[in-house]
């Protein structure tokens, strides 16, 4: 599930093109704000992910790697 | 059947189909009270529409073949029958190609996946937006009832209070089951988690006789 769940985050966050409110990403990733607020400290820990204040934006990193996949 | 009559027969029905399956879709069902009258959705519709109109202008007279039973209605029936299929249409797949762990459709599904996914997104953050606004008032009430004698600030207790309650409205054991055994139910930390949960899973109706604002 934590794999999925970041593959799914980061194909959100692509789609935003701009920092995102963790709210609106747990609201279309479709789960609640506290599993992906768990996922997305996973995420900036392992540098996928920046983090401005309350806001998360995709890292160049994985932006080009290809990690992200479309999610329903 | 020619003229107006039959684009406009066929562009409602497209329409109205269009209307329906973003009703009926898991995205949006449980929130589709927050965009059913929203303009965003209506040009969405509108757009299946105008492609049910070159769908009819451009297909053989016998692309839809009507039962012997409705012949007599077929005139009418014909134009519906593209109106109906427009989405399925629409959606034609004739093979898939992978780049950088992308999947991009070939077929009519080239020009629809991209319309479709904006017209999503774009309803996604209507849906977010209605969706703070309808259900902030439930969550502080929530937060209250939590701190009260009742529940004594115990998430556990306050969680079999809303199943018990599920229970009462709603009468699929099985659902309740898997909702209760679901990992996202499982995880939850705060009374808004439950709650938020409770209305994407049973939608408003049961939402609103579970909880007070």
């Amino acid at each position: 599930m934590g794999t999925d769940m970041s593959g799914v985050i980061l194909d959100v966050l692509q789609g935003f093109g701009r920092p995102a409110d963790v709210e609106e990403i747990a609201f279309r990733v479709r789960t609640t704000t506290s599993m992906v607020e768990d996922q997305l400290q996973i995420m900036v820990a392992n540098g996928l992910v920046n983090r401005e204040g309350n806001a998360y934006s995709i890292n160049n990193k994985a932006r080009s790697s290809g990690f992200a996949r479309a999610y329903k | 059947m020619i003229g107006l009559p039959a684009f406009l027969i066929a562009f409602f029905s497209s329409m109205l189909i269009a209307y329906y399956r973003i009703f009926s879709s898991d995205k949006f069902h449980s929130y589709f009270f927050l965009i059913c009258f929203n303009w965003i959705l209506l040009v969405y519709c509108i757009l299946y529409g105008a492609i049910a109109i070159g769908l009819y202008a451009i297909l053989p007279s016998d692309a839809v073949k009507i039962s012997g039973s409705l012949s007599n209605l077929s005139p009418w029936l014909y134009p519906v029958g593209i109106g109906v299929l427009t989405k399925g249409v629409s959606d034609l797949n004739l093979f898939n190609v992978r780049t950088e762990g992308t999947s991009i459709p070939v077929g009519l599904k080239t020009i629809t996946q991209p319309i479709d996914k904006f017209f999503e997104e774009q309803l996604d953050a209507v849906s977010f937006k209605g969706l703070k606004k309808y259900i902030d008032p439930y969550y502080v009430k929530s937060r209250s009832d939590l701190g009260t004698v009742r529940f004594g600030n115990d998430l556990a207790k306050f969680k079999n209070f809303v199943l018990e309650e599920l229970r009462k409205y709603f009468n699929s054991e099985d659902r309740i089951g898997r909702f209760e055994n679901s990992d996202a139910f499982g995880k939850v930390k705060t009374s808004d988690d439950v709650l938020y949960l409770v209305l994407r899973e049973f939608g408003k109706t049961i939402f609103e006789s579970v909880f007070t604002k």
